[in-house]
Protein backbone atom coordinates (compact mmCIF):
# COMPACT_ATOMS: atom_id res chain seq x y z
CA UNK A 1 0.00 0.00 0.00
CA UNK A 2 2.87 2.01 1.02
CA UNK A 3 4.42 1.39 -2.35
CA UNK A 4 1.11 2.30 -4.49
CA UNK A 5 0.90 5.74 -2.38
CA UNK A 6 4.53 6.71 -3.35
CA UNK A 7 4.11 5.33 -7.18
CA UNK A 8 0.44 7.72 -7.22
CA UNK A 9 2.51 10.26 -5.84
CA UNK A 10 5.04 10.01 -8.48
CA UNK A 11 2.92 9.84 -10.91
CA UNK A 12 1.18 13.08 -9.65
CA UNK A 13 4.46 14.82 -10.15
CA UNK A 14 5.09 13.52 -13.79
CA UNK A 15 1.66 14.98 -14.49
CA UNK A 16 2.80 18.51 -13.08
CA UNK A 17 5.84 18.48 -14.64
CA UNK A 18 4.61 17.38 -18.34
CA UNK A 19 2.25 19.86 -18.93
CA UNK A 20 3.69 22.35 -21.71
CA UNK A 21 2.18 25.37 -23.06
CA UNK A 22 1.34 26.86 -26.32
CA UNK A 23 2.87 30.21 -26.57
CA UNK A 24 5.64 31.44 -28.53
CA UNK A 25 8.55 32.49 -26.57
CA UNK A 26 10.86 33.48 -30.13
CA UNK A 27 10.14 35.88 -32.43
CA UNK A 28 7.81 35.36 -35.30
CA UNK A 29 10.13 36.30 -37.43
CA UNK A 30 13.34 35.59 -37.99
CA UNK A 31 15.37 39.02 -37.35
CA UNK A 32 19.04 39.40 -37.19
CA UNK A 33 20.06 41.33 -34.00
CA UNK A 34 22.62 44.03 -33.96
CA UNK A 35 24.29 44.77 -30.87
CA UNK A 36 26.44 47.87 -30.51
CA UNK A 37 30.45 47.96 -29.91
CA UNK A 38 33.27 50.62 -28.66
CA UNK A 39 36.48 49.07 -27.98
CA UNK A 40 34.88 45.84 -27.46
CA UNK A 41 32.52 46.78 -24.81
CA UNK A 42 28.64 47.29 -25.11
CA UNK A 43 27.72 50.74 -25.76
CA UNK A 44 24.45 52.70 -25.79
CA UNK A 45 24.08 55.10 -28.58
CA UNK A 46 21.32 57.68 -27.79
CA UNK A 47 18.96 59.22 -31.14
CA UNK A 48 19.42 56.58 -33.23
CA UNK A 49 17.43 55.81 -36.19
CA UNK A 50 17.47 52.92 -38.19
CA UNK A 51 15.77 52.74 -41.55
CA UNK A 52 15.28 49.99 -44.60
CA UNK A 53 16.28 51.18 -47.89
CA UNK A 54 13.42 50.44 -49.92
CA UNK A 55 10.37 50.26 -46.87
CA UNK A 56 7.07 51.37 -48.10
CA UNK A 57 7.21 55.31 -47.05
CA UNK A 58 10.47 55.21 -46.42
CA UNK A 59 9.30 54.31 -42.86
CA UNK A 60 12.07 54.14 -40.12
CA UNK A 61 12.39 51.00 -37.66
CA UNK A 62 13.60 52.87 -34.78
CA UNK A 63 13.29 56.80 -34.57
CA UNK A 64 15.15 58.71 -32.24
CA UNK A 65 16.00 56.22 -29.33
CA UNK A 66 18.39 55.74 -26.89
CA UNK A 67 19.48 52.21 -28.21
CA UNK A 68 22.22 49.52 -27.60
CA UNK A 69 20.65 46.85 -29.69
CA UNK A 70 18.58 46.69 -32.75
CA UNK A 71 16.80 44.38 -34.82
CA UNK A 72 17.36 44.93 -38.57
CA UNK A 73 14.58 42.39 -40.43
CA UNK A 74 15.77 41.37 -43.93
CA UNK A 75 13.49 41.23 -47.02
CA UNK A 76 12.60 37.29 -48.12
CA UNK A 77 12.01 38.55 -51.74
CA UNK A 78 15.31 39.58 -52.52
CA UNK A 79 18.72 38.74 -51.79
CA UNK A 80 20.37 41.61 -50.21
CA UNK A 81 18.70 44.26 -48.19
CA UNK A 82 20.29 47.98 -47.42
CA UNK A 83 20.00 49.36 -43.72
CA UNK A 84 20.36 53.23 -42.74
CA UNK A 85 21.87 54.09 -38.98
CA UNK A 86 21.72 57.13 -38.42
CA UNK A 87 22.81 58.69 -35.36
CA UNK A 88 22.57 63.15 -34.39
CA UNK A 89 25.91 64.39 -33.28
CA UNK A 90 24.65 68.16 -32.55
CA UNK A 91 21.37 69.34 -32.39
CA UNK A 92 21.28 70.23 -36.17
CA UNK A 93 23.60 67.66 -37.45
CA UNK A 94 23.66 64.19 -38.26
CA UNK A 95 25.48 61.45 -39.23
CA UNK A 96 24.53 58.02 -40.73
CA UNK A 97 25.90 54.52 -42.41
CA UNK A 98 24.54 52.48 -44.56
CA UNK A 99 24.79 48.60 -43.49
CA UNK A 100 24.58 45.98 -46.79
CA UNK A 101 23.43 42.86 -45.93
CA UNK A 102 24.16 39.47 -48.79
CA UNK A 103 22.45 36.25 -47.96
CA UNK A 104 20.23 33.56 -49.17
CA UNK A 105 17.16 32.78 -47.74
CA UNK A 106 14.86 29.25 -46.77
CA UNK A 107 11.79 28.94 -45.73
CA UNK A 108 11.91 27.47 -41.74
CA UNK A 109 9.19 25.51 -39.69
CA UNK A 110 10.20 27.36 -36.31
CA UNK A 111 7.30 25.40 -33.88
CA UNK A 112 4.06 25.19 -33.84
CA UNK A 113 3.57 27.65 -32.07
CA UNK A 114 5.89 30.30 -33.74
CA UNK A 115 4.93 28.95 -37.38
CA UNK A 116 6.82 28.87 -40.71
CA UNK A 117 8.72 31.71 -41.86
CA UNK A 118 12.00 32.48 -43.78
CA UNK A 119 15.17 31.75 -42.62
CA UNK A 120 18.33 33.30 -43.60
CA UNK A 121 21.64 32.61 -44.24
CA UNK A 122 24.56 35.71 -44.63
CA UNK A 123 27.06 35.75 -46.47
CA UNK A 124 28.43 39.14 -46.46
CA UNK A 125 28.04 42.52 -44.46
CA UNK A 126 29.24 45.66 -46.12
CA UNK A 127 29.37 49.60 -44.17
CA UNK A 128 30.40 52.69 -45.04
CA UNK A 129 32.66 53.81 -42.23
CA UNK A 130 31.57 57.46 -41.05
CA UNK A 131 30.25 56.36 -37.75
CA UNK A 132 30.53 52.28 -37.97
CA UNK A 133 34.34 51.52 -37.63
CA UNK A 134 33.66 47.68 -38.75
CA UNK A 135 30.90 44.97 -39.04
CA UNK A 136 31.75 41.35 -37.51
CA UNK A 137 28.85 38.55 -38.54
CA UNK A 138 28.94 36.50 -35.00
CA UNK A 139 26.18 34.19 -36.61
CA UNK A 140 25.64 33.02 -40.43
CA UNK A 141 21.96 31.85 -39.77
CA UNK A 142 19.28 33.90 -38.33
CA UNK A 143 16.37 32.22 -37.22
CA UNK A 144 13.49 33.23 -34.75
CA UNK A 145 15.95 32.61 -31.91
CA UNK A 146 16.81 35.87 -30.03
CA UNK A 147 20.22 35.56 -30.51
CA UNK A 148 23.36 38.24 -31.65
CA UNK A 149 23.83 37.82 -35.18
CA UNK A 150 26.04 41.24 -35.58
CA UNK A 151 28.49 42.71 -33.85
CA UNK A 152 28.91 46.57 -34.95
CA UNK A 153 31.74 48.29 -33.45
CA UNK A 154 31.72 52.22 -33.94
CA UNK A 155 34.46 54.63 -33.83
CA UNK B 1 36.92 -54.29 49.45
CA UNK B 2 39.25 -51.86 47.96
CA UNK B 3 37.10 -51.87 45.00
CA UNK B 4 33.59 -51.67 46.75
CA UNK B 5 35.27 -48.33 48.43
CA UNK B 6 36.47 -47.21 44.83
CA UNK B 7 32.99 -47.62 43.62
CA UNK B 8 31.21 -45.68 46.09
CA UNK B 9 33.46 -42.76 45.51
CA UNK B 10 32.70 -42.55 42.04
CA UNK B 11 28.87 -42.84 42.35
CA UNK B 12 28.89 -40.34 45.22
CA UNK B 13 30.94 -38.31 42.83
CA UNK B 14 28.59 -38.18 40.09
CA UNK B 15 25.43 -38.18 42.12
CA UNK B 16 25.98 -35.71 44.60
CA UNK B 17 26.03 -32.79 42.07
CA UNK B 18 22.46 -34.07 41.06
CA UNK B 19 21.35 -34.52 44.26
CA UNK B 20 22.16 -30.98 45.33
CA UNK B 21 20.82 -29.47 42.62
CA UNK B 22 17.35 -31.44 42.99
CA UNK B 23 17.38 -30.00 46.24
CA UNK B 24 17.98 -26.26 45.19
CA UNK B 25 15.26 -26.90 42.39
CA UNK B 26 12.89 -28.68 44.86
CA UNK B 27 13.11 -25.51 47.55
CA UNK B 28 13.06 -23.31 44.19
CA UNK B 29 9.54 -25.20 42.97
CA UNK B 30 8.06 -25.12 46.78
CA UNK B 31 8.79 -21.20 46.93
CA UNK B 32 7.48 -20.21 43.58
CA UNK B 33 4.92 -22.85 43.38
CA UNK B 34 2.22 -20.23 42.59
CA UNK B 35 3.90 -18.84 39.34
CA UNK B 36 5.11 -22.04 37.94
CA UNK B 37 1.57 -22.92 37.57
CA UNK B 38 0.65 -20.23 35.35
CA UNK B 39 4.07 -20.67 32.98
CA UNK B 40 3.31 -23.19 30.04
CA UNK B 41 5.74 -25.45 30.01
CA UNK B 42 8.78 -25.88 28.21
CA UNK B 43 8.87 -29.49 26.11
CA UNK B 44 11.99 -30.39 24.09
CA UNK B 45 11.08 -33.77 22.38
CA UNK B 46 13.25 -36.58 23.17
CA UNK B 47 13.50 -39.85 22.16
CA UNK B 48 13.24 -42.08 25.36
CA UNK B 49 16.11 -44.24 26.58
CA UNK B 50 18.70 -42.38 25.03
CA UNK B 51 17.44 -38.45 26.32
CA UNK B 52 18.63 -37.33 22.31
CA UNK B 53 16.75 -34.30 21.32
CA UNK B 54 14.99 -34.73 18.48
CA UNK B 55 14.90 -32.39 15.06
CA UNK B 56 11.96 -31.05 13.56
CA UNK B 57 10.90 -32.34 10.49
CA UNK B 58 12.83 -30.68 7.20
CA UNK B 59 11.20 -27.90 5.18
CA UNK B 60 10.78 -25.93 8.52
CA UNK B 61 12.43 -22.41 8.42
CA UNK B 62 15.54 -21.51 10.09
CA UNK B 63 14.39 -19.16 12.30
CA UNK B 64 11.38 -21.48 13.57
CA UNK B 65 14.07 -23.81 13.87
CA UNK B 66 15.70 -21.67 16.47
CA UNK B 67 12.61 -21.29 18.45
CA UNK B 68 11.79 -24.94 18.44
CA UNK B 69 15.58 -25.60 19.98
CA UNK B 70 14.95 -23.11 22.99
CA UNK B 71 12.28 -25.51 23.44
CA UNK B 72 9.30 -23.41 23.47
CA UNK B 73 7.55 -25.46 20.88
CA UNK B 74 3.97 -23.84 20.97
CA UNK B 75 5.61 -20.19 19.89
CA UNK B 76 7.58 -22.59 17.03
CA UNK B 77 4.31 -24.00 16.03
CA UNK B 78 2.64 -20.45 16.12
CA UNK B 79 5.52 -18.77 14.10
CA UNK B 80 5.11 -21.74 11.51
CA UNK B 81 2.09 -21.25 10.70
CA UNK B 82 2.49 -17.29 10.52
CA UNK B 83 5.09 -18.01 7.77
CA UNK B 84 3.02 -20.52 5.91
CA UNK B 85 0.63 -18.37 5.63
CA UNK B 86 2.47 -15.27 4.10
CA UNK B 87 4.19 -17.58 1.58
CA UNK B 88 0.77 -18.37 0.69
CA UNK B 89 0.30 -17.41 -3.10
CA UNK B 90 0.18 -19.04 -6.56
CA UNK B 91 3.34 -19.64 -8.48
CA UNK B 92 3.17 -18.85 -12.31
CA UNK B 93 5.49 -20.34 -15.05
CA UNK B 94 8.05 -18.99 -16.82
CA UNK B 95 5.93 -18.38 -19.63
CA UNK B 96 2.68 -17.68 -18.00
CA UNK B 97 0.56 -15.91 -20.83
CA UNK B 98 1.22 -13.74 -24.26
CA UNK B 99 -1.04 -11.32 -24.98
CA UNK B 100 -1.32 -8.77 -28.34
CA UNK B 101 -2.91 -5.64 -27.84
CA UNK B 102 -4.04 -2.61 -29.80
CA UNK B 103 -3.88 0.23 -28.39
CA UNK B 104 -6.52 3.05 -29.65
CA UNK B 105 -6.18 6.17 -27.86
CA UNK B 106 -4.97 8.49 -30.84
CA UNK B 107 -7.99 6.93 -32.66
CA UNK B 108 -10.53 8.28 -30.16
CA UNK B 109 -8.97 11.10 -30.24
CA UNK B 110 -8.67 11.92 -33.68
CA UNK B 111 -12.67 11.04 -33.91
CA UNK B 112 -12.63 13.96 -31.56
CA UNK B 113 -10.62 16.12 -33.59
CA UNK B 114 -7.03 15.61 -32.91
CA UNK B 115 -4.90 16.60 -35.74
CA UNK B 116 -2.40 13.45 -35.03
CA UNK B 117 -2.52 9.91 -34.25
CA UNK B 118 -0.53 7.19 -33.57
CA UNK B 119 -1.56 3.49 -33.52
CA UNK B 120 0.12 0.61 -32.81
CA UNK B 121 -0.05 -3.12 -31.87
CA UNK B 122 1.81 -4.36 -29.07
CA UNK B 123 2.99 -7.99 -28.46
CA UNK B 124 4.02 -8.80 -24.61
CA UNK B 125 5.07 -12.11 -22.87
CA UNK B 126 3.96 -12.79 -19.40
CA UNK B 127 6.80 -14.28 -17.31
CA UNK B 128 6.07 -15.67 -13.90
CA UNK B 129 3.62 -12.76 -13.97
CA UNK B 130 6.11 -10.48 -13.23
CA UNK B 131 8.48 -9.53 -15.88
CA UNK B 132 6.83 -8.87 -19.45
CA UNK B 133 9.38 -8.10 -22.19
CA UNK B 134 6.82 -5.44 -24.80
CA UNK B 135 7.46 -5.02 -28.21
CA UNK B 136 5.39 -2.22 -29.70
CA UNK B 137 4.98 -1.34 -33.92
CA UNK B 138 2.45 0.86 -34.97
CA UNK B 139 2.12 3.52 -37.72
CA UNK B 140 1.18 7.54 -37.11
CA UNK B 141 0.37 10.68 -39.32
CA UNK B 142 -0.64 13.88 -38.64
CA UNK B 143 -2.18 17.02 -40.52
CA UNK B 144 -2.78 19.97 -38.19
CA UNK B 145 -3.42 23.83 -40.02
CA UNK B 146 -4.01 26.10 -36.44
CA UNK B 147 -6.19 28.90 -36.48
CA UNK B 148 -4.01 31.51 -35.45
CA UNK B 149 -0.96 29.64 -37.52
CA UNK B 150 0.70 30.34 -41.05
CA UNK B 151 1.28 26.28 -42.07
CA UNK B 152 -0.32 23.19 -42.52
CA UNK B 153 1.74 20.44 -41.07
CA UNK B 154 1.42 17.32 -42.59
CA UNK B 155 3.06 14.29 -41.30
CA UNK B 156 3.23 11.24 -43.73
CA UNK B 157 1.73 7.95 -42.54
CA UNK B 158 5.34 6.09 -40.81
CA UNK B 159 6.54 3.39 -38.75
CA UNK B 160 7.66 3.37 -35.25
CA UNK B 161 8.52 0.72 -33.02
CA UNK B 162 9.20 0.49 -29.26
CA UNK B 163 10.57 -2.27 -26.79
CA UNK B 164 10.98 -2.52 -23.20
CA UNK B 165 9.30 -4.18 -20.28
CA UNK B 166 6.94 -4.08 -17.50
CA UNK B 167 7.18 -5.09 -14.08
CA UNK B 168 3.59 -6.58 -12.56
CA UNK B 169 3.36 -5.64 -9.26
CA UNK B 170 0.58 -7.52 -8.98
CA UNK B 171 2.17 -11.03 -9.63
CA UNK B 172 0.88 -12.99 -6.19
CA UNK B 173 -2.80 -12.36 -8.01
CA UNK B 174 -3.94 -13.67 -10.92
CA UNK B 175 -2.69 -12.63 -14.28
CA UNK B 176 -6.31 -11.22 -15.08
CA UNK B 177 -5.64 -7.99 -13.03
CA UNK B 178 -1.94 -5.97 -13.72
CA UNK B 179 -1.07 -3.06 -12.38
CA UNK B 180 2.99 -2.58 -13.60
CA UNK B 181 5.74 0.12 -14.53
CA UNK B 182 7.83 -0.26 -17.24
CA UNK B 183 10.46 1.51 -19.31
CA UNK B 184 10.72 2.03 -23.53
CA UNK B 185 13.12 3.01 -26.24
CA UNK B 186 11.22 3.54 -28.88
CA UNK B 187 12.22 4.44 -32.46
CA UNK B 188 10.66 6.09 -35.90
CA UNK B 189 11.40 7.01 -39.07
CA UNK B 190 9.21 9.56 -40.44
CA UNK B 191 9.04 12.01 -43.72
CA UNK B 192 6.95 15.64 -43.19
CA UNK B 193 6.42 18.45 -45.08
CA UNK B 194 5.12 22.04 -44.21
CA UNK B 195 2.81 23.19 -46.97
CA UNK B 196 0.69 26.22 -47.80
CA UNK B 197 3.00 28.67 -45.75
CA UNK B 198 1.92 32.33 -45.89
CA UNK B 199 4.81 34.76 -44.76
CA UNK B 200 3.78 38.38 -43.91
CA UNK B 201 6.70 40.97 -42.38
CA UNK B 202 5.36 43.93 -41.54
CA UNK B 203 8.38 46.58 -41.86
CA UNK B 204 8.71 45.83 -45.58
CA UNK B 205 5.07 44.67 -46.02
CA UNK B 206 5.62 41.81 -48.16
CA UNK B 207 4.02 38.66 -48.13
CA UNK B 208 4.90 35.13 -49.91
CA UNK B 209 3.55 32.10 -50.09
CA UNK B 210 6.00 28.86 -50.00
CA UNK B 211 6.17 25.37 -49.06
CA UNK B 212 8.86 23.28 -47.11
CA UNK B 213 8.94 19.69 -49.10
CA UNK B 214 9.77 16.33 -47.89
CA UNK B 215 11.67 16.12 -45.26
CA UNK B 216 13.32 13.00 -43.28
CA UNK B 217 13.18 12.80 -39.65
CA UNK B 218 14.64 10.21 -37.50
CA UNK B 219 14.02 9.97 -33.69
CA UNK B 220 15.07 8.13 -30.47
CA UNK B 221 13.23 8.36 -27.23
CA UNK B 222 12.42 7.09 -24.07
CA UNK B 223 9.46 6.20 -21.75
CA UNK B 224 8.37 5.32 -18.75
CA UNK B 225 5.55 3.83 -18.46
CA UNK B 226 2.73 3.23 -15.60
CA UNK B 227 -0.24 0.79 -16.32
CA UNK B 228 -2.96 -1.33 -15.70
CA UNK B 229 -5.00 -4.48 -16.91
CA UNK B 230 -8.18 -5.78 -16.47
CA UNK B 231 -9.94 -8.86 -17.68
CA UNK B 232 -13.23 -7.75 -19.02
CA UNK B 233 -14.60 -11.07 -20.91
CA UNK B 234 -12.66 -14.43 -21.15
CA UNK B 235 -9.47 -13.61 -22.87
CA UNK B 236 -10.29 -9.77 -23.86
CA UNK B 237 -8.92 -7.07 -21.25
CA UNK B 238 -8.69 -3.71 -21.04
CA UNK B 239 -5.77 -1.28 -20.09
CA UNK B 240 -4.51 1.97 -19.79
CA UNK B 241 -1.05 3.34 -19.42
CA UNK B 242 0.39 6.78 -18.81
CA UNK B 243 3.86 7.63 -20.61
CA UNK B 244 6.63 10.14 -19.48
CA UNK B 245 8.79 10.34 -22.16
CA UNK B 246 11.34 12.57 -23.88
CA UNK B 247 13.50 12.57 -26.66
CA UNK B 248 17.47 11.26 -26.58
CA UNK B 249 18.29 11.70 -30.09
CA UNK B 250 16.77 13.24 -33.43
CA UNK B 251 18.55 14.16 -36.18
CA UNK B 252 18.86 17.85 -37.23
CA UNK B 253 16.43 18.97 -40.31
CA UNK B 254 18.21 22.40 -41.83
CA UNK B 255 14.31 23.82 -42.34
CA UNK B 256 13.09 23.26 -39.04
CA UNK B 257 12.69 20.26 -36.45
CA UNK B 258 9.25 18.24 -36.57
CA UNK B 259 6.13 18.88 -34.46
CA UNK B 260 4.91 15.59 -34.84
CA UNK B 261 6.73 12.25 -34.24
CA UNK B 262 5.53 9.15 -35.13
CA UNK B 263 4.32 7.09 -31.61
CA UNK B 264 6.34 9.92 -29.73
CA UNK B 265 3.39 12.15 -30.29
CA UNK B 266 4.39 16.66 -30.44
CA UNK B 267 6.97 17.76 -29.29
CA UNK B 268 5.07 19.51 -26.62
CA UNK B 269 4.90 18.73 -23.09
CA UNK B 270 6.04 15.04 -21.60
CA UNK B 271 2.97 13.08 -21.34
CA UNK B 272 1.15 10.31 -23.41
CA UNK B 273 -1.68 8.42 -22.62
CA UNK B 274 -2.28 5.08 -24.30
CA UNK B 275 -5.32 2.89 -24.19
CA UNK B 276 -5.26 -0.41 -25.03
CA UNK B 277 -7.54 -3.86 -25.94
CA UNK B 278 -5.96 -7.23 -25.52
CA UNK B 279 -6.19 -10.39 -26.55
CA UNK B 280 -4.21 -13.44 -24.29
CA UNK B 281 -3.62 -16.56 -24.79
CA UNK B 282 -2.54 -18.57 -21.44
CA UNK B 283 0.32 -20.78 -21.65
CA UNK B 284 -0.81 -22.93 -18.85
CA UNK B 285 -4.44 -24.89 -18.03
CA UNK B 286 -3.99 -24.06 -14.60
CA UNK B 287 -2.52 -22.03 -12.26
CA UNK B 288 0.68 -24.23 -10.90
CA UNK B 289 0.48 -23.57 -7.48
CA UNK B 290 3.29 -24.53 -5.23
CA UNK B 291 1.50 -23.49 -2.08
CA UNK B 292 3.64 -23.71 1.22
CA UNK B 293 1.56 -26.32 3.07
CA UNK B 294 0.20 -24.47 6.15
CA UNK B 295 1.94 -25.58 9.47
CA UNK B 296 0.05 -28.19 11.45
CA UNK B 297 0.99 -30.02 14.30
CA UNK B 298 1.65 -33.20 12.10
CA UNK B 299 4.79 -31.19 9.85
CA UNK B 300 6.03 -29.83 13.54
CA UNK B 301 6.21 -33.04 14.93
CA UNK B 302 9.94 -33.85 15.39
CA UNK B 303 10.83 -37.47 13.34
CA UNK B 304 12.71 -39.94 15.33
CA UNK B 305 16.31 -40.84 14.42
CA UNK B 306 18.02 -43.76 15.10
Amino acid sequence: MKHLLSIALALLLMLAAACGDSSCYDNGNALPLARFYRDGKKITLSNVTTRGIGAPNDSAYVKGKSLSETYLPLRASTTSTQWIIEMAVTNDDTMSDTLTFHYTTVPYFASAECGAMFAFNIDKVETTRNLIDSVELVQRKVTNLITESIKIHFQ
Amino acid sequence: MKHVMRLFLIAFALLAPIWAHAAVASDSVASDSAATTRQHRFITPVKTKTNKVLPPSKDVDPKVLEVFLTGDTLKALEQARKDSISRSYTRYPLLTDFTVGLNFADMVLAIAGQDYMSADVNFTLNMWNRLQPVLEVGLGRAKNTPEDGNYTYVGKLSPYMRIGANYNFLFKHKPDYLFFLGARLGGSLFKYQIQDINHHNGYWDETIKTEITTQNGRALWYEAVAGMRVKIWKPISLGWQIKFHGLIKENTVSQGQPWFIPGYGTRRGSLAFAFNIYYTIPFYKTASTQETKPATDANLTPTPQN
